[in-house]
């Protein structure tokens, strides 16, 4: 029987020791020979008490029992045995294996039909096995798929532990950069702080000078208090917001206006662009849409963008120094995108360098970390946006970024 | 004549730095005049009394140090106090060898500036004084003819009337005539008011 080998192979794979599986043959083998004797012997009971010779059904039973349980081979092995042993007890001259002409027909029927009862046992028994084998095989295969599941699990615990470690050196790494840039604007940004301060401690002084005074003018002392309460404010106004630039906070969305996004960019960089002799230009139309950003990173960018623009026109002319910020919206692929531009009149870019720029590590500058470029893009990208250069007909270069509008609420 | 009131001007163009410091100045008593870039105190003309000027040396356009340096190139002369956001040393060595006051950096002590404000002012005010009596020397030199200043110039420098007729070939007779006029003319009282009157002028004999 073809199936068999197959059998056995299959369920070596599901037992998987050889050992265990050789009984289960040798019974197979043995159960014919077991039977048929059996059948042989409570024939002969059977004729002895009560004179029936139930030879024929016996011998069917006893096949049918071979077929069932031992398939084909064993089942013809049966048949073998109770055709002999039909012959020998059954057909004339009894007690003899040599068969009469007359008796000739029975036995061949009796061979016919036991063939014809292993061949049914045989399939019956084969489609089982099949069966069986299905079972076993999608038994088989689920084992697998669990295994491939689990195994897909880890992976992807994996994967987002890696990935979550990932955004937390990117994160890392633009905070250093943000602070780097920041550093570069200290001058900067303690001017913005003793503006004020100086203010505060002169008003309060001439408060105390006037108020010794025989006829104190009391309305210049409101004047300089209420000047004095202005001025305290707007310093601690720049401290909260270098403090928001320095701080590392986790990305929080809302809607932005990027006109207020550049002025509050701007207000840190003033002093050195004076200091500089850089004239800053900016032209963001009134009403221009807002966009969903956080607005820290959004910053970081365009402080990026504007140091940037600053250092590359050291080696100008004083005078031509000019750093122009311009807004304006496009339609692109049916999205309203707000474009903003920073355009330096500097020492520009060739144009094999241009698309370097963005590499991590990658500065023009003798103390560049080379990672503000690649930083402000990936910010951008993460906004849905985009950052690239260009080089300006005339001098310098222009560093645009791209993102989607929001009118909506909807975050 | 009565010398006019000491003004102090205020260039920065910091609204709240700028206000506040002329509070500070007009409640120590002083005139004051405020403007928001150096080219708009360019514009404006220059005082007849003694003043100073409080100047921010970090602006945009015109800054601090360039304001020092048209200043001094147009022959104004007004005593600076800078003011800077940062100590920066070269750049206030620059400014003090370039005649600066003092240089205060934010935020600097009331004291400090009132006191810079007037020193600065007295010293305006002696070379105010200064200033006029050299304009006056001046005018009465112009008077002369210029045979009297060559004359006067030899006179300075100690020569007998006997030499300097020698020198200039003519006669000893003719000296002493010029030389009363000089001393007539210049208002001079003695041979040594002459003489001090020669060198506040610069006009002494290279001999």
């Amino acid at each position: 029987m073809s199936g068999l080998p197959q059998t056995e192979n299959q369920s070596l794979k599901i037992i998987g020791s050889q050992r265990r599986f050789w009984p289960v043959a040798a019974f197979r083998w043995i159960l014919p020979i077991i039977s048929v004797a059996t059948a042989v012997i409570l024939a002969k009971l059977l004729n002895h008490y009560w004179q029936s010779q139930p030879f024929v059904s016996l011998f069917f039973c006893a096949i049918m029992l071979s077929a069932w349980f031992g398939g084909f081979g064993p089942g013809l092995l049966a048949v073998t045995l109770a055709v002999l042993a039909f012959d020998y007890y059954l057909l004339p001259p009894i007690f003899s294996f040599s068969v009469d002409f007359g008796a000739l027909p029975r036995l061949l029927l009796f061979t016919l039909s036991a063939l014809i009862v292993i061949s049914l046992a045989a399939a019956q028994r084969s489609a089982t096995e099949s069966l069986r084998l299905a079972r076993d095989d999608l038994a088989v295969k689920v084992q697998e798929l669990k295994k491939a599941n689990e195994a897909l699990n880890v992976e992807n615990t994996e994967r987002k532990r890696a990935e979550a470690a990932l955004q937390k050196a990117q994160a890392e790494l633009a905070h250093v950069s943000r602070v780097t840039t920041m550093g570069e604007l200290t001058a900067s940004i303690a001017h913005e702080v003793n503006q004020p301060l100086t203010a505060v401690v002169n008003n309060a002084n001439a408060c105390i000078s006037i108020l010794s005074n025989d006829a104190p003018n009391l309305g210049e002392v409101r004047d300089a208090l209420t000047e004095i309460i202005d001025d305290a404010n707007r310093a601690s106004d720049v401290i909260a917001r270098i403090r928001q630039l320095a701080k590392k906070s986790p990305a929080e969305k809302s809607l932005l206006d990027l006109g207020n996004v550049v002025k509050d960019v701007l207000a840190l960089a003033r002093y050195e662009s004076h200091a500089r002799h850089i004239t800053i230009r900016t032209d963001l139309p009134v009403g221009l849409p807002s966009v969903a950003g956080d607005r820290v990173q959004l910053q970081q960018v365009l402080l990026n963008l504007v140091v940037n623009g600053m250092d590359a026109m050291n080696a100008i002319e004083e005078s031509k120094r000019v750093l122009t910020i311009c807004g304006h919206r496009e339609r692109r692929d049916g999205t309203t995108m707000i474009v903003v531009s920073v355009q330096d009149v500097g020492t520009g870019f060739k144009s094999e360098e241009m698309e370097r720029l963005f590499e991590a590590f990658y500065s023009t500058k003798p103390q560049g970390m080379g990672m503000g470029l690649a930083i402000s893009r990936s910010i951008i990208e993460a906004h849905g946006g985009r950052l690239w250069a260009e080089s300006n007909q005339g001098n310098g270069a222009t560093f645009l970024f791209s993102l989607p509008a929001r009118t909506d609420a909807a975050l | 004549m009565t010398e006019p009131e000491p003004i102090v001007f205020i260039v920065d163009d910091d609204l709240s730095v700028r206000r506040s410091t002329e509070r500070l100045i007009r409640s120590a008593g002083l005139n004051v005049q405020t403007f928001t870039s150096a080219e708009e105190f360019l514009k404006h003309p220059k005082p007849e009394g003694p003043a100073c000027l409080v100047l921010d040396v970090r602006m945009p356009k015109l800054s601090g140090m360039d304001l020092q340096r048209e200043l001094t190139q147009s022959g104004i002369h007004i005593p600076i106090i800078f003011i800077t956001g940062h100590g920066d040393i070269p750049m206030s060595v620059r400014a003090m060898k370039a005649g600066a006051v003092e240089f205060l950096t934010k935020p600097f002590k009331s004291r400090s500036l009132l006191d810079a404000v007037h020193a600065a002012i007295d010293r305006d005010r002696s070379a105010h004084k200064q200033r006029n009596e050299i304009g006056e020397l001046r005018e009465r030199y112009e008077q002369l003819t210029p045979r009297e200043r060559e004359v006067m110039v030899l006179v300075a420098a100690g020569l007998l009337n006997k030499q300097v007729a020698g020198e200039l070939a003519t006669t000893e007779r003719t000296i002493k005539f010029h030389r009363a006029h000089i001393m007539q003319k210049m208002r001079a009282e003695s041979l040594a008011d002459l003489v001090r009157m020669t060198e506040k002028l610069g006009v002494t004999h290279q001999s």
